[in-house]
């Protein structure tokens, strides 16, 4: 007999989740070239918290300007995936659902290649060319996923099944510009879909973090509708969901947080697979108490591999997309032949 | 509280499964739906709750029409309990039943919230079952779980779908016994979809028979259940006695060949 999570406990894991989370920063932060280790950067923060006194300056210009916006984009980009992850797999009831599977990351890939190789510039952006294209091709393939869903007259399954057709489509079309791209863009391109947040910016962090705070208030605001879609589609309806808009409604918020952090950073794909499944275990699947644990998880399984990613093979770097997939998967692995019960079945 | 339908019509693409089908809810009865398989009986109790909407027809709640009122408003007056409860995420009993909170709930759980889930769960004598999983349960026990999240729900409609289908015939008993008691002592409004005709003779006030999409009888069971309207609808031989109380006790002795069903009934013969 399996006695469930107590709402004390689930309140007691988010707590805990939220001081590894602290850890982890404190940890991400002590990682570098140069040299300032866990003591130092715990002090800089100490003093960046004791107005008081006066902070030191090199190691505190260090810590803040060149290692805490990578940590920050790690843990943003993270709970951001996660975020989308668990939205995708509540509206479709399917545990198998990313936003990876749905096509929305082959479509950031062919926008982001389509800059790299051909140069074509969608939104007439610049700076922001690749970012911008990767965003515009990720929404599109999510769009056009779901209507062709739609237009015939659908189930769930079908809009999976034709996220994964338009997937391949975009995954083809990306082949096709890696094989007619120059070797130099081809690198590029490569590099783009290994996934990594080296080019870490404030600028950025300030970006993707009102978007994701406005996937995590949003998914909240669903959480019994989430809830009750658990139960089924008919109980949803005669609960009071308006499950097509509640559905329509998470699939292009999950599209938007993944475009966003993709466009940015890549394609990381394991972390909206992995993290919703690693929090159901801890805290179950009322999605009040999931929806934000997710967002920890995600967030605390990016920077934990970004920080290998920067340390493992010191000073070498590898791309984080590298890490989650090396050292995720086994992770992963290990959690389902271990766990008791089904979170999906 | 009374729920009345009026001339619904229902097609899945272009297949009629419900034509012209017009019934009363009235509080304190239990109105049982049956018919052979493929009759319109799931499908009648989703369009009464407007899970599937209706293509033609009107549905009155107390004289409103409910096609106006919210989602919302519309699930505080009507609960609906599916034949097979799948619950595709694990979930508690306790989770599972405080579902039925949902339409009078925001974000937190309430006072009121929890009092009803308690009180559901005693209902049903689930309440030393709270904290196990829904999937650990026996048929019996989901099934009672279901309608202890129907009954937290607090409305007084209440649509239920073959809710013996699943279970043994001393569970069948209880789960209709309760609802029995429920619709006494709350004066719910009932309509429970029945395979079984002993069980509806027996338990049902009042019957609606249904054969290919349409009402082919209406009324109290002992004019319902008749051998006449059993060989229409259902193609079969059967003997109909009364028990001592005047409720109809239906023997099936033979499938009727081919020949021998009376067409009567089949009115998409006829228009």
């Amino acid at each position: 007999m399996t006695k469930s999570i107590s709402h004390s406990r689930k309140v007691f894991v988010l707590a805990v989740l939220g001081a590894a989370l602290l850890a982890l920063i404190l940890l991400g932060a002590s990682v570098g070239l140069s040299g300032y280790g866990l003591k130092t950067v715990a002090r800089v923060f100490w003093e960046w918290l004791s107005p008081a006194r006066e902070p030191s300056a090199q190691a505190a210009v260090i810590v803040f300007e060149l290692r805490l916006p990578r940590v920050l984009l790690a843990l943003v980009a993270g709970a951001g995936l996660a975020l989308a992850g668990t939205g995708t797999q509540a509206v479709l009831m399917n545990p198998l659902v990313s936003p990876a599977v749905l096509g929305i990351s082959s479509g950031a890939a062919f926008g982001a290649a389509l800059a790299l190789v051909l140069g074509v510039d969608i939104l007439g952006l610049g700076r922001y060319l690749v970012v911008a294209n990767a965003f515009v091709t990720a929404s599109a393939a999510m769009i056009l996923a779901y209507v062709l869903a739609r237009l015939a007259k659908s189930s769930r399954e079908t809009i999976i099944l034709s996220g994964i057709a338009v997937g391949y489509i975009f995954s083809g079309l990306v082949s096709l510009l890696q094989y007619v791209a120059k070797e130099e863009d081809l690198r590029e391109v490569v590099f783009w879909l290994m996934g990594s947040l080296w080019d870490a910016q404030m600028e950025t962090v300030w970006f993707l973090a009102p978007v994701v705070l406005l996937g995590l208030l949003a998914l909240m605001f669903l959480a019994w509708d989430l809830n009750a879609l658990g139960a089924g589609e008919e109980t949803a309806h005669s609960l009071g969901v308006r499950v097509g808009r509640v559905r329509l409604a998470t699939l292009l918020l999950s599209t938007l947080l993944t475009a966003s952090v993709v466009s940015f950073t890549g394609a990381i794909n394991f972390i909206g697979l992995m993290a919703p499944h690693i929090t159901r275990s801890l805290i179950g699947s009322d999605h009040r108490f999931l929806v934000p644990a997710s967002a920890l998880v995600g967030a605390g399984l990016l920077l934990a591999a970004d920080t290998a990613a920067r340390s493992l093979v010191w000073p070498v770097e590898m791309p984080v997309g590298i890490m989650t997939a090396l050292l995720g998967g086994p992770f992963f692995l290990y959690l389902l032949a271990r766990r008791r019960k089904d979170w999906l079945s | 509280m009374t729920l009345r339908a009026e001339n619904i019509e229902f097609s899945y693409n272009s297949r009629r499964v419900l034509d012209r089908v017009s019934l009363h809810l009235r509080p304190g009865r239990l109105t049982g739906l049956i018919g052979p398989n493929g009759s319109g009986k799931s499908t009648l109790l989703c369009c009464l709750d407007r899970i599937l909407k209706p293509g033609q027809g009107s549905l009155f709640l107390e004289g409103r029409d409910l096609a106006r009122l919210s989602a919302r408003a519309l699930a505080r007056e009507i609960g609906y309990v599916p034949q097979n409860g799948a619950q595709s995420v694990a979930a508690t009993v306790a989770e599972v039943v405080l579902l039925g909170r949902r339409p009078h709930l925001r974000f937190r759980v309430g006072p009121e919230d929890r009092r009803a889930v308690q009180e559901a769960l005693a209902a049903l004598g689930l309440t030393g079952l709270a904290e196990r999983y829904f999937d650990e349960l026996s048929g019996g026990e989901k099934q009672k779980a279901l309608l202890a999240r129907a009954l937290a729900q607090e409305t007084r409609i209440l649509l239920l779908d073959e809710p013996t289908s699943n279970l043994d015939l001393r569970h069948q008993l209880e789960v209709l016994d309760l609802l029995t008691g429920l619709k006494e002592s709350r004066q719910l409004c009932l309509a429970v979809s029945l395979h079984d005709l002993n069980l509806a003779a027996r338990y049902a006030d009042d019957l609606v028979l249904l054969h290919q999409g349409r009402v082919a009888a209406l009324g109290e069971p002992a004019l319902v259940l008749t051998p006449e309207n059993l060989a229409r609808v259902y193609g079969v031989r059967a003997r109909v006695d009364l028990d001592s109380r005047g409720r109809p006790l239906i023997r099936v002795e033979a499938p009727l060949p081919p020949e021998e069903i009376p067409s009567g009934g089949d009115t998409r013969n006829h228009d």
